[in-house]
């Protein structure tokens, strides 16, 4: 029995100074470890798809491997409702390795807008819950997560449709046409460009057609947009009162019928 | 008789001695192993100095039980103490690192460490311990059951 017990004292020892060693080292290499992050950027893709990126630099100057990097990216907006989610994995970065990914979250802007059409017309602090999750030694899991907040800009902010005048000089001079302003504006507070067209279409009180108009328009990022849309109305059709559609189509969205009555 | 009296007191005397030197030694051997790994666990305590006092309790502990264990040296109490010191190792390994999942909160990030897989081994070694302990117990009842050899 004595050399039974003596064995597994020896091979208990064994086993505790590798485990321990292992453990220690393993703790140790991490601090060899580093993690840089380069400048947020956003762009708009061919495919009208927003695409934040995040260059990240992993350098692993440890005793051990990292394996299964991970960095997963969720943008939520203020309800908390998912907008996009973005993963990228490294399988494997060696001892003295350094290796550059680039984390991309790319969502449908079009998609995006028609779940949370709160984000056209408000700016809002977007979420951001960010996860790093990587094997130390390639048996240890280790995750950290945090929360950021990313600011949105809405493409059409305080999108406003005055109200509809009608100037009577020169009736029955067009053909039974005159001639009518409505003021639109809008700020493009969105960190992109905004071209495209905006639709306006009038109706009577008998909901009756009365008068189109068709303009174009490229609004820079944080610039406002101001126009006073002249329309030709029908005048054997139009009436004290009414209502007028309008209608916005770029190459990324479309919104509408914003529908705002009017009285003469 | 008094002769053999005086004789076998300071035999008892010296063995004390011995054992209470071994005993000093393992100690100080023990804790200057804990010395030397927590300066190269520096950067570790100071981002997370709970983890420094949780491993002096542990190393306190376990040097109270590994001396008391050597002081006692020889006799039945011994293979308890030994007993006691694996399953502290057990009970301590589980609590402290709340089943092999630390978690801690450095300012804005929280950070998750899972390390289960070390845990388990260091449980199955703290388990080799008990049974070697209980080994241990069983050899020493048992020679002290063998009848004297005439």
């Amino acid at each position: 029995m004595k050399v039974a017990i003596r064995t597994v004292s020896i091979a208990s020892a064994f086993l505790w100074v590798f485990l321990i060693a292992f453990a220690a080292s393993a703790v140790f290499s991490m601090k060899d470890f580093q993690l840089t992050f380069g400048a947020l950027q956003s762009n708009v893709s061919a495919e009208n798809e927003v695409v934040f990126v995040l260059p990240v630099a992993i350098v692993n100057k440890g005793f051990y491997g990292i394996s299964d990097f991970n960095i997963s990216t969720e943008i939520m907006d203020e309800q908390g409702l998912t907008l996009a989610r973005g993963f990228t994995l490294v399988p494997l970065v060696g001892t003295g390795q350094a290796v550059n990914a680039t984390h991309q979250v790319k969502f449908k802007i079009d998609e995006t807008l028609n779940r949370s059409t709160r984000l056209l017309f408000d700016d809002a602090e977007l979420r951001l819950a960010e996860t790093f999750s990587l094997k130390v030694a390639e048996t240890i899991p280790v995750q950290a997560s945090l929360n950021v907040s990313l600011p949105w800009g809405a493409p059409l902010y305080n999108l406003t449709v005055g109200a509809f005048q009608m100037s009577w000089e020169g009736a029955g001079h067009g053909g039974g046409y005159v001639e009518g302003v409505v003021p639109v504006s809008f700020e493009n507070h969105a960190f992109f460009s905004l071209n495209g067209t905006l639709y306006l279409r009038l109706y009577n009180d008998a909901n009756v057609l009365v008068g189109t108009r068709q303009a174009s328009f490229d609004v820079s990022q944080n610039s406002a947009y101001h126009e006073d849309l002249m329309v030709d109305v029908s005048m054997l059709h139009v009436t004290a009162s009414g209502h007028c559609e309008v209608f916005v189509e770029t190459s990324m969205f479309n919104v509408g019928p914003l529908v705002v009555p009017y009285a003469l | 008789m008094l002769y053999e009296t005086k004789k076998d007191s300071q035999g008892g005397f010296r063995k004390f001695v011995f054992r209470a030197a071994k005993a000093t030694i393992k100690g100080s051997v023990f804790y200057g192993a804990y010395f030397v790994l927590s300066q190269y666990m520096a950067p570790v305590f100071t981002l997370i100095p709970s983890f420094q006092q949780s491993i002096e309790a542990f190393v306190i502990a376990y040097t109270v039980l590994l001396v008391a264990g050597e002081l006692t040296w020889g006799t039945v109490y011994q293979h308890f103490l030994n007993v006691a010191k694996a399953l502290f190792v057990v009970g301590y390994l589980i609590l402290s690192t709340n089943s092999g999942i630390i978690e801690l909160n450095l300012s804005s990030i929280r950070v998750a460490v899972d390390f289960k897989l070390v845990l388990t081994f260091a449980v199955l070694l703290s388990l080799l311990g008990v049974a070697k302990a209980v080994l241990q117990a069983v050899n020493y009842m048992s020679e002290r059951a063998e009848p004297p050899v005439l």
